[in-house]
């Protein structure tokens, strides 16, 4: 009999399920993508449904089911707040303590009772600590025998951020960090802050840093502020917060406004208003504060551990404008980095704990990693794109090679189409990695524009990714090795660099983000860098296939790639979300498996209402 | 042929069915704001009268040492069996 298990996360945001057999990782996916709610934190019931189906296995087959977190310790964290904070915290109280008194303190009925739903039986209910959950999912499916773990994010039961050792199957917790002390949450106060919604809008947020002006005064004034009024930075990294400035313990918003505003002389950024540049110097001025207690965090894991190697998860680890420099400086031989590294990722990382540390099982080690690209979705087969075709009428055209599918795409990509790409399994994780993407010609010099307001209908100043071929990576970017998830930025190499033109400094935003800074401007960030993408032929043979027909043909081994999906919306699933997503925006061409559909011949789009207000914008 | 519109019991029994249960979570939350002042609180105060720092506040600023935890633990399968 298999040895089955099922991870879960649920209940807080970004829930997920995946199955493990005999510790092969056999399927993982977000709940979001099967209800198309971002986000969904309800109890994953499609991904556990899907997953489930993707391995065969029934609900009676599992050994066991392991949830992320230990709810009673996040409990006990909550009522041990208001006993630190009281007579502050009533709003927090009313909203909280219903909702525990309710569901959450009968998690277990609350399990079983989901669990029914997937069929017959009662298997055995699981709790590792939500850190552990991290801890996991960074450190078993790494190439590493022995790496140093540091996981990072907002809060989970009462770790914040921890340090820990993994060697073999074990896994040593040695320092933690608790709450409310946290530089997740700090990161979510200016995401707040400056106007973006928390648990989303941080990639946004460090987007908009490069943006701001390094030589400011401001930022350096900043920076001061922040180190002097609102976190206590200890020599190893740890820190605390002045809890006066901030909410999220008592309150339901994330930081104290009025406090902030007088610090930084600067109002709250209104959601969806005109950015200045003063919240970009103040992005600027975050992101390197996080940088700088990153890289101390990171010499304290390494001086505590001895290891050479490091491993990483939680929020943070999704921040790959620090995790590019930290693996520059060089404190670590090498660093990997889970790509489901929020709380998705932690319904991995919670089976995997019961595989090695609840079962005692020893790791196989893969030479690149065992996550296979993060291509653990559900795949569709040409049967079911063909229900799309019948669906809509929808003109189309069977490749029966795939090199000529390869060439003429590559044909099409050069002529500034912007070109849906659904291929095989879903990724698990927040990025699109080939399989639910959009590309682009990342020489074009409009692709960024197109991209953001055309099609993803986006803030424009928000970069875009560039996916290479592995073998052409130090062509165009100062990185010495693959980045498969696109969780590290790097240089663009200095020969594919152009020098700005005058008065470039005294331009507005979005003059200086059109300004052609390379050969490859649409996926060159304004500080030169870019969040690279490495694609490998064995992992991703068709996306590979893609490119490399573009580089043989056009001189150009890299694509743009943007998540398939827009704004507000979970990137796409099935051939369906895919067609609507294709018929609703100014996407010019639709390759789904080895069917292309072209925009130009497709029968006129209608549906009821307005497609947007679907999308909560994010 | 059955008429499919909701007859005036209908919308009456749906319109109490809403007073009370706004009644219920009124009374709740009056219940909820006297516990969190009446009994929360003054244990709360009176817990740290006596150094209780559960939020490690009274660490704000005060040298440069650490504020770690240290756990120093390896996790054992009985470390995940249980919801605490």
């Amino acid at each position: 009999m298999a040895n089955a298990i099922l991870g879960i996360s649920a209940f807080y945001h970004d829930s997920a399920a995946v199955l493990i057999v005999d510790g092969e990782i056999v399927a993982a996916a977000q709940e979001e993508r099967f209800t198309r709610k971002k986000h969904d934190a309800a109890f994953p019931h499609h991904a556990a449904k899907y997953v489930l189906e993707e391995g065969g296995i029934a609900l009676s087959d599992l050994a066991a089911v392991s949830f992320y977190d230990k709810p009673y310790l996040k409990f006990e964290r909550l009522l041990e707040t208001y006993n630190g904070f009281a007579p502050k915290g009533l709003v927090s109280f009313l909203s909280s303590i219903p909702v525990w008194m309710k569901e959450k303190l009968f998690m277990r009925k609350m399990l079983n009772k989901e669990l029914a739903r997937l069929g017959e039986g009662k298997p055995k209910l699981l709790f590792p600590e939500h850190h552990l959950s991290h801890a996991a999912s960074a450190f078993y499916p790494s190439p590493f025998e022995e790496a140093a773990i540091l996981t990072v994010d907002g809060v989970g039961e009462w770790a914040t951020t921890t340090i820990g050792k993994g060697v073999g199957k074990d896994i040593t917790v040695l320092k933690e960090l608790h709450f409310p002390h946290s530089l997740g949450l700090l990161y979510s106060a200016f995401t707040a802050f400056c106007g973006f919604r928390v648990n989303s809008g941080e990639y946004k947020l460090m987007g908009l840093a490069p943006y701001g002006n390094p030589s400011a005064s401001r930022v350096e004034d900043w920076k001061k502020a922040i180190y002097s009024d609102l976190i206590d930075v200890r020599e190893d990294g740890s820190l605390l917060l002045d809890m006066d400035f901030f909410n999220y313990a008592t309150g339901l918003t994330m930081c104290n406004f009025p406090k902030w505003e007088k610090l930084f002389g600067l109002p709250a950024r209104k959601p969806e208003s005109e950015l200045s540049q003063e919240y970009m110097d103040l992005a600027l001025a975050i992101q390197q504060v996080t940088e700088e207690i990153v890289f101390t965090l990171a010499e304290t894991v390494r001086e505590l551990t001895g290891c050479e190697n490091l491993v990483m998860a939680g929020g943070v680890a999704l921040n790959c404008v620090a995790n590019g420099k930290l693996l520059r400086k060089g404190t670590f031989k090498d660093v990997w980095i889970q790509p489901a590294a929020g709380d998705a990722g932690g319904a991995l990382g919670a089976a995997l704990a019961v595989h090695h540390i609840g079962q005692g099982h020893e790791r196989i080690v893969h030479p690149k990693d065992s996550m296979r690209g993060s291509y653990l979705g559900p795949a569709f087969s040409e049967t079911d794109t063909l229900r799309v075709v019948r669906k809509y009428s929808a003109p189309y055209k069977k490749y029966e090679s795939v090199d000529t599918l390869y060439t003429d795409v590559a044909d099409l990509l050069t002529k500034g189409s912007a070109i849906g790409w659904f291929q095989g399994r879903m990724e698990y994780g927040p990025r699109a990695l080939g399989g639910r993407s959009i590309l682009g010609d990342p020489r074009h010099p409009e692709m960024q524009k197109k991209l953001n307001l055309k099609i993803k209908y986006r803030e424009g100043f928000r970069p875009f990714a560039p996916s290479v071929m592995e073998e052409e990576i130090t062509t165009w970017f100062d990185l010495d090795r693959p980045s498969p998830y696109m969780l590290i930025v790097a240089p663009v190499a200095e020969k594919q660099c152009n020098s700005l033109p005058e008065g470039y400094d005294s331009m507005e935003m979005y003059e200086r983000l059109y300004v052609q800074r390379s050969s490859i401007p649409a996926v060159t960030h304004v500080d030169y860098s870019a969040r690279i993408q490495s694609v490998s032929k064995e992992t991703n043979p068709r996306y590979w296939g893609l490119i490399n027909a573009f580089n043989r043909d056009h001189g150009c081994g890299l694509v743009v790639n943007t998540s398939f999906n827009v704004r507000g919306e979970p990137i796409v699933c099935t051939p369906l979300d895919a067609y609507a997503c294709f018929m609703r925006t100014e996407m010019d061409y639709l390759v789904v498996g080895d069917i292309l559909f072209p925009k130009a011949e497709q029968p006129e789009w209608s549906e009821e209402g307005d497609w947007r207000d679907q999308f909560e914008l994010d | 042929m059955v008429d499919t519109k909701n007859d005036g019991n209908t919308d009456a029994s749906s319109v109490w069915a809403s007073f009370f249960s706004l009644v219920r979570l009124v009374l709740f939350n009056i219940f909820l704001t006297i516990l969190f002042f009446i009994v929360l609180t003054p244990f709360a105060l009176l817990r740290r009268a006596f150094g209780h720092d559960p939020m490690a506040l009274k660490k704000w600023k005060k040298g440069q040492g650490s504020v770690f935890v240290t756990r120093d633990h390896i996790y054992h399968a009985e470390d995940i069996e249980h919801p605490f």
